[in-house]
């Protein structure tokens, strides 16, 4: 079990517990890990695909 | 992330071109550098150090706990450079780069970063212009800032720490990992953890949400105003409407009125002929009420001026009197004055005959005709005499009678114009009286030629007319005023209705901020709990690695990491090791960055410059033995003849090592050094300075300052 898995492991715990659904919270932690490394005064972009992400997740449940 | 190559040109003592190959064909993950010191080990170091991240910061400094960074290497200048220095103070252009090759996940990396002079010869960086650029799998070049950022997403600044590893700092971070301040390591620690993503998630969440509620709180606003609007909207509708009946009602009022007055005109056209009649009657109506309030005034002038008549005809009568009382006080005026000069005259003439003394007054002398002198004299005065007796002997009223007299009269005397203004105003009131007759005339001549029942209803349509018309001038401003305040209506409905637009709730903004706080909620919930855990993981890590590299692992069996990443290590009995070895010390350090770079999770080859540093030779040999693992990532040392030899490491970690070099300078070499011969039938020639190989008749120059970058075979393993 590497570093991710063991921040997945928790932030499964704590988001079900929120009442998030696993693949949500998955695909969001996927997307925070992969955009980690960018620096705090260029995430425009970043935030721009989670909100996307986000949607995209809010639409496909209903 | 795999290195493929990189790329040197006039850096550090690499003047010109050269070309490190990391590609290998065996499953080591081993990589060396061995050399002298200041044969160029640490520039490559520093090299890839200044690819990634464009700087070369000089070793740091601890001072009871707390780091002070260290100063950046200047590219060009005076002291240590990062430029070669040949081509920094020989060479036409002074330029300098390094290109790294990669293999990453997208593909295969470039990155290129160079400096070049914007001058002649440049004395600072300031006169330097430095380009980079990446290039990354099949996707677009990136330049400038694009390329940097890019460069973070799988190199990231904040974790050089843990992947270039300075042998010489190893006390450095071992200070700090036993200090009780963590504020040199905090930020890497966190970084390393993973935190970054959970951090800047948290930050990304907040400030979507903040947006969004910003955009949720602008439309309840907006939609507040706009129900309001609405409300308002729907009220002005109804004041509107009633606006708009009033105006209607007094539309129909006034068109009534102009449909009265259209029948009112009708009617008198049927009384045409008599209608000048009619008018004629009443403008002398007008005119004859107008005569007789003249006549009135005038009658009242002529009693006023009436009032004095009296005096007029007594004055007649009394004036004679008057004027002959006048002259008879001229007349006794006249004679008393004749009388007191008459007087007077005889006085003198007695006072001159009493005086006379027949002298002259001059001379003295008897005057002559005196007797005849004083006899003229005294008939003078016999003259005077009785003259003054006839004056006397005249009867006069007494003047003050005749004043009171003439007083008297002239109480009874009219003004001079009295006369005149009694006729006048007679003749004015007589002369209005016979207009009024003449009108009166005319009025009963017209009357007479209509009929009374003709002229009452043809007086009467008069009067309807104009009742009508003043009914249609009031109907018309009312209606005029009325219409001003049903446009005045509209205007405000529209105003209303075009705020009633916006402001529509969208259900999928709150559903979305929804989910966002439960993110945020959970991504604050693993952050407070994840530390732990991972606090925990790199325990576990670190105590198995340390029990891997460390010599004595039956006495210094676990590292302890506490909740700040304080790290200790432990004895067999699981309390904290009193005075354990540097050695000992040292792998503690190693292990617990080797601990937190795995974790970090970052794919990334290790750079390890001077790793033997202090460690003995048991250390050095388990350091390599672990991190040199088989299909590992790949680990470069950098390592001086003194930590480690060639041939040793090449003997004791065969299989293990991928690729090795040698940087030397030629005076450096006692055997040949040419590619495939590596005889030791060399001659030394100390006079020329120079070594020939009698083997392959290779030559080279011992005062040569061109370092070498030798390629060490590596025996194969079977």
């Amino acid at each position: 079990m590497d570093n991710f898995d063991l921040l997945k492991e928790e932030f499964l715990i704590h988001g079900k517990k929120n009442g998030l659904a696993p693949e949500l919270l998955e695909e969001v932690l996927q997307f925070l890990q992969t955009n980690r490394n960018y620096a705090a005064g260029n995430r425009e972009h970043i935030r721009r695909d989670l909100l996307k992400l986000l949607k995209d997740s809010l639409g496909s449940k209903s | 992330m795999k290195l493929q190559h990189l790329v040197l040109h006039n850096i550090g003592p690499f003047h010109g071109r050269y070309n490190i190959d990391f590609t290998s064909e065996s499953s080591g993950s081993g990589y060396a550098f061995f050399a002298e010191n200041n044969r160029g080990k640490t520039s490559i170091y520093n090299a890839m150090r200044w690819c990634l991240f464009g700087k070369v910061e000089e070793r740091a400094k601890t001072v009871e706990g707390r780091r002070y960074k260290g100063a950046t290497k200047a590219i060009v200048g005076e002291g240590k450079i990062l430029m070669n220095d040949v081509a920094y103070e020989s060479d036409d252009v002074q330029e300098m780069s390094v290109i790294l090759f990669a293999q990453g996940s997208r593909g295969t990396i470039q990155v290129t970063r160079a400096a070049k002079s914007m001058t002649k010869f440049a004395r600072s960086d300031d006169e330097i212009e430095v380009s980079l650029n990446v290039k990354i799998g099949d996707a677009p070049l990136l330049e400038g800032r694009k390329a940097q950022e890019a460069i973070e997403s799988f190199f990231p600044t904040d974790l050089a720490r843990f992947f270039f590893i300075d042998g010489e700092s190893l006390e450095e971070y071992t200070e700090m990992m036993q200090a009780s301040s963590q504020s040199g390591l905090k930020d890497e620690v966190n970084a390393v953890l993973g935190i970054p993503a959970l951090v800047r998630g948290d930050e990304d969440l907040t400030r979507l949400r903040r947006t969004l509620k910003s955009k949720i709180d602008s439309t309840t606003k907006a939609a507040k105003q706009s129900t309001k609007a609405r409300d308002d909207a729907l009220a002005q509708k109804r004041i509107l409407k009633e606006k708009m009946v009033v105006s209607d009602e007094i539309k129909k009022k006034l068109e009534a009125v102009l449909e009265k007055l259209e029948q009112t005109k009708k009617e008198m056209e049927t009384h045409a002929e008599l209608a000048p009649i009619v008018e004629e009657i009443r403008s002398l109506d007008t005119q004859i009420e107008l005569k007789k309030a003249n006549l009135l005034e005038s009658a009242k002038d002529k009693a006023s001026e009436a009032k004095i008549a009296w005096k007029v005809m007594l004055w007649d009568r009394c004036e004679t009197v008057h004027d002959d009382f006048v002259s008879s006080q001229e007349l006794a005026s006249t004679a008393e004055a004749t009388r007191k000069s008459t007087i007077k005259s005889i006085e003198d003439l007695e006072r001159d005959l009493a005086d006379m003394s027949g002298l002259c007054d001059a001379c003295g002398q008897p005057l002559p005709d005196l007797e005849k002198y004083k006899n003229k004299k005294k008939q003078e005065l016999d003259q005077r005499t009785a003259v003054l007796e006839k004056l006397n002997d005249q009867v006069h009223v007494s003047q003050d009678e005749l004043a009171i007299k003439v007083g008297d009269l002239k109480k009874l005397r009219p003004l001079d114009d009295s006369r005149t203004r009694i006729i006048a105003a007679d003749e004015k009131w007589k002369r209005m009286k016979n207009d009024l007759e003449s009108l009166n005339e005319q009025h009963r001549h017209l009357n007479s030629k209509l009929t009374e029942g003709k002229k009452e209803d043809i007086v009467e349509l008069g009067e309807r007319k104009g009742r009508q018309e003043a009914m249609i001038q009031r109907r018309q401003n009312e209606w005029k005023i009325a219409r001003g305040e049903v446009e005045l209506a509209e205007l405000e409905l529209n105003r209303l209705q075009k705020l009633t637009t916006g402001g529509e709730v969208n259900s999928e903004d709150h559903k979305l901020d929804n989910l966002i706080g439960k993110l945020i909620v959970t991504v604050k919930d693993t952050l407070l709990s994840y530390r732990e855990s991972a606090r925990k993981k790199v325990e576990l890590l670190a105590s198995e690695t340390f029990r891997k590299m460390n010599n004595a692992p039956e006495v210094y069996t676990d590292i302890r990491v506490d909740k700040d990443f304080k790290t200790t290590i432990l004895n067999s009995k699981g309390r904290p090791s009193r005075d354990p070895s540097s050695g000992a010390v040292s792998i503690m350090t190693m292990s617990v960055i080797d601990a937190l770079r795995q974790v970090s999770g970052l794919d990334a080859p290790v750079f390890f410059d001077t790793p033997g540093r202090s460690l003995d030779e048991q250390h050095k040999e388990k350091l390599l033995e672990y991190f040199w693992a088989p299909d590992g990532q790949q680990f470069l040392i950098f390592a001086h003849s003194g930590e480690f030899t060639v041939d040793e490491t090449l003997e004791n970690f065969s299989g293990k090592i991928a690729r090795a070099y040698t940087i030397s300078l030629p005076g450096d070499h006692k055997t040949c050094y040419k590619e495939g011969c590596g005889s030791d039938d060399v001659l030394h020639d100390a006079y020329g300075k120079k070594n020939t190989c009698n083997s392959c008749g290779f030559v080279w120059d011992l005062t040569s300052q061109k370092t070498l970058l030798l390629p060490v075979k590596i025996k194969e393993v079977v």
